[in-house]
């Protein structure tokens, strides 16, 4: 069964990520310097660990959402309908950024 | 169910499934709204129209404003149109119905039931604080009043109800259309309703996070939005975020009707067709960045507010197309100034005088002086009176006779127009002069001035509302003793003129087919039905022709009320405290029976034998190899995107705002969090297996899947549970304990409502699959199970990072 | 009438606003109120050749150069509009509002009038149903405050509990007050007289009669007042 194989790696990739995720928060500044946590005076900033998270979180959700929920596999038309929801979700979130972090 | 004890008449429109049965129930109800909203309106013109005025008293008066925007907004304007789209719509595009019929009965049935909860919020103190339930006066702590609960309610059961609704229409209108019908071979009308759709199954979403967390605020105490760390502020933005595509939502339908009626009645094409449906597209994307003008005076600093004043101004681009589109094509026309199309042009006229004021508006600079003032007033009354409320008018009386079989009497609507027309313009341009008036006072002192323009708009306000009386007068004599119509009055070319006033209940004998050249064929020859050219219609039969008592269901109705009572039983408790009210207490008996019902009637709905007819050969461009539930299912999950969007960035808003936030790990075990994350992913693979083994016919290898999906769920929620248990037992962190706990519990509880609304789905799954069910073509319902239960796991996955890591 | 800087700059700007609004609505009714006449059906005509027709779909009418042309001449409206309104709101509600002078005539502050450097903000608090104006040394005053002629005055408004609007009428500015937030805005009187200031958002019952009232004095007249009382 081939899809069967192909499911076991897509999990074993989501899994593998997530010790990723769950390690790489022992990088953070150490927890004593307070404020340093925040700006980050090591090499991995707290942005970077940020960004690092939330981009492995999003590689997790388009491995479950091409390949468990298929959708690498159905007609281009439903796979950008479904890209619609996400562009405003990331409007609304961009925009909400720029208020809170550009003045 | 025993249906049959109740006589056939009520039968027929209790349980009804007919899109035209459903339309006629919303036409009727959104009108009755209308005049209740409208004597409201009445009752505040009165109070202003002179100075220190005390007919209403000052938490009267603020109720009056409150309840007024709320029915118009969500409970006239849109279910009006709706009304509209579900009769015609089917019929314009050649279908014999909507693709899901019960679920458009209890559409509407949610409809009337949230109704009624705005109506009752009046008995236990109505919401007094204006439609745009600013925050933190809605805390608990500011309005005690049960009122705003039921309010709130109300609003979440509209919100369900629009949500079913746009679902069921955007698969219509993708997959059902008749063969050879295009996208771009639509009338304006479907498109406008289509592009509306889409506004609304994006925005509603933030709508329905906003009241819920303004919910659990009042009900836990907990401080989404009476934190002073940007509570306000994120109330504004979920809320406008919302609101401003909302705006178009209650216009877009009208401008479509209109692009309708206008040809129909000047006897030439729609100038521009198709950029006049580009603009609407264009304008529905822009709707949702232009929400931060709504925001100008709070603060948000000058780089957004300069972004919001251009793309703001940007939308009335695509705006100018539509109306000069319209304009353009009365050139060379034959016009003939029917009622319809005299409101048609009417309402461009007003929509003109709204837009070009709404370009003040947009502007950051003068919206310092104007907001809040009259002239909004003005302007968006222009909008939503003016545009829609005169556009829709124009509906009634374009599609009466279809309805019906009679004509109206022309005369007497020509008369309402001219007397509509003046009373509003008497009533609203004043408004613009009281530009240093601010909006909701009950009263003003004399020496203001600003006495005679309001006596003058009340005086407009009761020649508007008599003008009125006309109207329903008008179409109640006509439906009896009007003459008969014949099924094309006005010699229209849309789809819907080519069945009988009114058209039977199955609407078409044959479905019609669209040639390449753009003729309509019924049959194997071109032409109208039995190429007999039009039908004969001049009989009308007794009332309805459709008053069959086929395709009855009783469960939307039960379904609804049932939402109804849970609803009801969670807002109508006591304040926990009354004098220093902190939390609230829901009434559990009515949420019980509320939940019991509601467990009854969904297994009813899943069980009852409801077929649907589909036709083998439709035109569904651009989603042909997509099966409606499929589509019905991406496209709900799409809203759902917006919905954990709003409340992931309501996280992070509230986050960024606090100064201080405990560091990582010292509130949450990550191993907690690592351990559901494993079980969740786990959960996705089984319930995939699932699939695998369905399609390959293996029961065993389904049971024991959809099992370990099962025992994966339970042990989620087991491990998620200890920690709120762990978390609310050790320490202060409970959900009134500040805005870390309050995001923590209110996220992770949303989405653990999720997982537990799949553990129910499986469990549907595995009691049919034990009776050997879903095995080799029939796996149908394990996809579609899973394409909710993946995006739950999606969800978490990123909610892990989000609460554990960072 | 020139009442304040405020109000100068906005009556400018609305003026262009309304200059162009009513030349857009003009052409635009005229030609609408034009063709209606011009293309009455009269029962001596027929209709059109291209006439929809039940039976059909209708043929496409209307030229993208057309539409084009529309957007391009009202693209450049709007621009005009969006350039003057940014001058205007740079000027009026910039993310830094320049330095205060209203304290220039009292003696305690000749050192800052030297030094050019800005006077105290004032400080507005919102409350459920009053304003509450702060003057240095929290000295503060509920429903009314003064302040002299011809010197910029800049508020620090924000509220007690919940959302209110803060609008001196007829300078024509507004700010929202909200609990946790700072909201700045700056004006400069030109004429001495009393002022209405209002609530601009719904508070509650009793937001009717949240108005105050600002004085603007001239400047020995503030004098005095803003020494001999406490």
């Amino acid at each position: 069964m081939n899809t069967t194989y192909l499911y076991l790696l897509v999990f074993a990739i989501l899994v593998g990520s997530t010790d990723i995720e769950v390690n790489i928060v022992a990088l953070y500044p150490s927890a004593s310097t307070g404020v340093a946590m925040l700006f980050g005076t090591i090499a991995l900033s707290y942005g970077v660990i940020v960004s690092i998270l939330l981009g492995l979180a999003g590689m997790k959700a388009l491995l479950i959402a091409l390949f468990y929920q298929h959708l690498k596999y159905e007609p281009r038309s439903l796979s950008s309908w479904v890209l619609i929801g996400l562009v405003i979700a990331s409007l609304l979130m961009s925009l909400v950024f720029i208020q809170l972090h550009v003045h | 169910m025993s249906q049959d004890i109740l006589p056939p008449r009520i039968r027929r429109w209790l349980f009804t499934t007919n899109h035209k049965e459903v339309g006629i129930l919303y036409l009727v109800t959104a009108l009755f709204f209308f005049v209740a909203a409208g004597l409201l309106a009445l009752t505040m013109r009165t109070q202003l129209s002179v100075p220190d005025n005390h007919v209403l008293t000052e938490t009267l008066y603020n109720q009056f404003v409150t309840v007024h925007g709320l029915l118009m907004i969500f409970w006239v304007l849109s279910p009006f149109a709706f009304g509209f789209a579900n009769y015609i719509i089917p019929l314009q595009i050649g279908a014999r119905d909507l693709a899901f019929p019960r679920l458009n009965a209890m559409s509407y049935w949610f409809y009337l039931f949230s109704g009624v909860a705005i109506i009752m919020s009046f008995i236990f103190g109505a919401p007094d604080l204006g439609w745009t339930l600013y925050s933190p006066q809605t805390a608990i702590q500011f309005s005690p009043s049960i009122g705003l609960n039921v309010g709130a309610a109300a609003l979440i059961l509209i919100t369900v109800s629009i949500t079913m609704s746009s679902v069921n229409f955007l698969v219509t209108m993708f997959k059902m259309r008749a063969p050879g019908m295009k996208l771009r071979h639509m009338p304006v009308f479907p498109w406008a309703i289509l592009v509306t759709i889409f506004m609304m199954l994006y925005a509603f979403p933030s709508f329905l996070a906003a009241v819920l967390l303004l919910y659990v605020d009042r009900a836990f105490g907990t401080f989404y939005f009476s934190s002073i760390q940007g509570g306000a502020l994120l109330w504004d933005n979920v809320f406008w975020f919302f609101g401003h595509p909302e705006v178009y939502i209650v216009l877009f339908p009208a401008i479509g009707l209109i692009a309708d009626v206008i040809p129909t009645f000047t006897r030439r094409p729609l100038y521009g067709a198709k950029y006049v449906i580009g603009s609407m597209i264009a304008a529905a994307i822009i709707s949702f960045i232009v929400w931060g003008h709504h925001m100008f005076v709070t603060g948000i600093g000058l780089t957004s507010t300069k972004l919001y004043t251009v793309t703001t101004i940007a939308v009335s681009l695509p705006f100018d197309v539509m109306v000069i589109a319209m304009i353009e094509t009365l050139i060379k026309a034959r016009i003939k100034l029917k009622a319809a199309a005299l409101f048609a042009l009417g309402a461009i006229a007003l929509f003109v005088i709204g837009g070009i004021t709404g370009v003040y508006l947009a502007s950051v600079a003068l919206d310092h002086a104007l907001r809040g003032t009259y002239f909004v007033v003005a302007h968006f009354h222009y909008i939503m009176v003016g545009g829609s409320i005169m556009g829709l008018i124009a509906g009634l009386y374009y599609w009466f006779p279809k309805f019906t079989g009679r004509m109206y009497n022309e005369t007497v609507a020509k008369i309402h127009f001219v007397v509509s027309f003046i009373g509003f313009n008497i009533l609203y341009f004043p408004m613009f002069l009281l530009l240093d008036m601010p909006r909701r006072i009950q009263t003003y002192a004399p020496d203001t001035g600003w006495g005679s323009l309001n006596s003058l708009a009340t005086l407009g306000g009761f020649i508007f509302g008599g003008a009125q009386v006309l109207l329903f007068l008008n179409l109640f004599l006509s439906q009896r003793k009007g003459l008969p119509s014949g099924p094309n009055p006005w010699d229209g070319w849309t789809l819907e003129w080519s069945l009988p006033s009114p058209p039977p209940a199955h609407d078409f004998d044959t479905i019609p087919t669209i040639a390449e050249d753009g003729t309509y064929h019924f049959g194997d020859s071109p032409g109208l039905p039995n190429g007999a050219g039009y039908p004969n219609g001049s009989k009308i039969g007794n009332g309805y022709s459709h008053s069959h008592l086929e395709g009855l269901s009783a469960w939307p109705i039960v379904v609804a009320f049932a939402a109804f009572i849970f609803f009801l039983g969670l807002t109508i408790g006591q304040p926990n405290n009354p004098t220093t009210p902190v939390t609230f207490q829901p009434f559990w008996p009515l949420i019980a029976d509320g939940a019991i019902l509601g467990v009854i009637a969904l297994y009813g709905y899943s069980r009852e034998r409801f077929s649907v007819h589909e036709e083998t050969r439709t035109e569904s461009w651009p989603f042909r190899e997509v099966p409606n539930v499929k589509l019905g299912i991406w496209t709900f999950l799409g809203a759902e995107v917006i919905f954990f969007g709003v409340l992931i960035g309501a996280y992070f808003f509230v986050r960024t705002n606090s100064p201080t936030w405990p560091e990582i790990g010292s509130l949450f075990d990550i191993r907690n969090g690592f351990a559901m994350t494993l079980v969740l992913l786990t959960s996705s693979l089984t319930a995939i297996m699932a699939l695998v083994s369905a399609k390959i016919g293996s029961r065993n290898g389904l049971i024991s899947s959809l099992l370990a999906t099962f025992g994966l769920g339970v042990a989620f929620l087991y491990i998620k549970s200890t920690e709120w248990v762990y978390l609310g037992t050790h320490g202060v962190f409970s959900v009134a304990s500040g805005l870390p706990a309050t995001s923590y519990f209110i996220t992770t509880g949303t989405h653990g409502v999720h997982v537990f609304a799949g553990m129910l789905m499986t469990l549907y799954l595995l009691v049919n699959s034990l009776k050997g069910r879903y095995l080799k073509g029939d796996h149908q319902a394990i996809e579609h199970f899973g394409l909710y239960w993946h995006f739950v796991d999606i969800v978490w996955v990123f909610l892990f990072p989000l609460f554990y890591l960072i | 009438m020139a009442i304040s800087n405020t109000q100068v700059i906005f009556d400018n700007l609305y003026g262009i606003f309304t200059y162009l609004a009513f030349l857009v609505g003009i052409i635009v009714f005229a030609l609408m109120a034009y063709l209606i006449i011009r293309y009455r059906a009269k029962k001596s005509s027929s209709d059109p050749e291209d006439t929809p027709r039940l039976g059909r779909i209708p043929t496409s009418r209307g030229h993208g150069r057309n539409v084009l042309v529309t957007v391009t001449l009202s693209t450049f409206l709007l621009a005009v509009l969006i350039i003057t309104s940014f001058a205007a709101v740079d000027t009026l509600f910039p993310n830094n509002p320049p330095n205060a002078t209203w304290c220039y005539s009292i003696a305690a502050y000749n050192q800052t009038q030297t030094a050019g450097q800005s006077c105290p903000r004032l400080d507005v608090t919102g409350h459920q149903f009053y304003w509450v104006f702060t003057y240095p040394g929290a000295r503060s005053y509920t429903n009314f405050f003064r302040v002299p002629v011809n010197t910029t005055v800049v508020l620090d408004v924000t509220s007690a509990d919940v959302f209110h609007d803060f609008g001196i009428i007829q300078f024509k500015i507004k700010t929202d007050a909200i609990k946790g937030r700072t909201n700045t805005i700056w004006f400069i009187p030109y004429q001495t007289g009393t002022y209405t200031i209002q609530c601009f958002e719904l508070c509650g019952t009793g937001h009717v009669g949240m108005i105050a009232t600002l004085a603007v004095m001239n400047v020995t007249a503030f004098q005095s007042w803003y020494g001999s009382a406490k």
